[in-house]
């Protein structure tokens, strides 16, 4: 093993667990948002999306995307 | 008949640009596209590194050359997030749209990782190469400079409670901070610096010899994957969270969520 290997071994370990622990980070958070959305609607919380029988209520929300922050 | 057409073109064009960017649609379509792109990014950044550790070594950096294989994409996607930041801030201030605030705040942690392992590596390379871990070159310290306004900009997003009310300060300082990359850019240009200058993105071509430029070109189709893959993962946490948020207000109050946030409803 030359004197340099490590510092490339390195380098792909902290590559690998600055990903990794991004990765993780993200699957945590998104089992989090689910379960909390699945939690609100077990509690009889909908949205107004799915109060409305239109079809074109996406069309509609989507026109209020435009003017409303 | 003419002004008719352009007029009937021009409702067309805003009627994509506006179905593209519903919340609703943005999940149905993200949420099939995930699975390709976390597969693509697995499989093509491994064939990358697969290829870039059968390349022959560097006649002067020997072994370390290969650090090259992450560190170069690493860095290329801790501009690119940020060029994301900066579109999306365009879409917050001029559009007003949400979604871009959400893509902001996507981008905002990855492209933080991205910048750490681009230091991260660099440092681990210039240890053996140049004879020290750091040293604060123009380069270096834009780069650094850059991971400190990725952390800024997430800072200033939590300390705000309601996302639709930090939108905008994080919008104007995503795009002030945008002055960064052009310098990060051409650092090795304007200033005499210990990092070497361009190699790959340069006007009279590549000087890197094929066999190590192709894996690398490889490796950053594969983060390009990656970054499109977390970005969306990172966007539909935060469409969900807000969804959440909203439907906890109209809980509260027992009727529909408020205007505020009830726009990434779909």
């Amino acid at each position: 093993m030359s004197e340099h290997e490590i510092f490339v071994y390195s380098s792909y370990a902290l590559g690998a667990l600055i990903l990794a622990v991004l990765v993780i980070w993200l699957w945590v958070d998104r089992n989090a948002t689910v379960k909390e959305l699945a939690r609100l609607e077990d509690m009889g919380i909908r949205r107004r999306s799915d109060r409305s029988d239109s079809s074109d209520h996406s069309d509609a929300t989507a026109k209020a995307d435009g003017i409303v922050q | 008949m003419s002004d008719t057409i352009i007029k009937d073109t021009s409702q067309k064009k805003q009627g994509a640009l506006t179905a593209l960017a519903n919340p609703t649609r943005f999940m149905g379509l993200s949420g099939k596209l995930l699975p390709w792109f976390i597969a693509l990014a697995i499989i093509v950044t491994a064939v990358g590194l697969f290829y870039g550790w059968r390349a022959p070594e560097d006649y002067q950096q020997g072994i370390t050359v290969r650090i090259m294989y992450i560190h170069v994409p690493a860095a290329w996607f801790a501009m690119f997030s940020y060029t994301v930041m900066a579109i999306s801030a365009l879409g917050v201030l001029i559009w007003r749209h949400p979604l871009a605030d959400v893509s902001i705040r996507a981008a905002a942690p990855i492209g933080a990782a991205f910048t750490l392992l681009c230091l991260v590596t660099g440092s681990l390379w210039g240890r053996p190469m140049w004879g020290t871990y750091w040293v604060w070159d123009a380069r270096l310290t834009s780069v650094f400079v850059l991971l400190i306004m990725y952390l800024g900009i997430m800072a200033l997003q939590r300390a705000m409670e309601d996302p639709a009310k930090a939108a905008r300060p994080v919008a104007l300082l995503v795009l002030v901070g945008f002055i960064n990359i052009p310098i990060i850019k051409f650092s090795v240009d304007f200033w005499n610096t210990l990092h070497q200058p361009a190699s790959v993105i340069r006007l009279d071509g590549p000087t890197i010899h094929p066999s190590m430029l192709w894996p690398l070109l490889i490796v950053a189709v594969g983060f390009t994957f990656l970054f499109l893959a977390m970005h969306l993962a990172g966007m539909r946490n935060e469409v969900r969270r807000r969804r959440a948020a909203s439907m906890r207000i109209a809980g509260a109050r027992g009727k529909t969520a408020s205007a505020a946030t009830a726009v990434l409803e779909g």
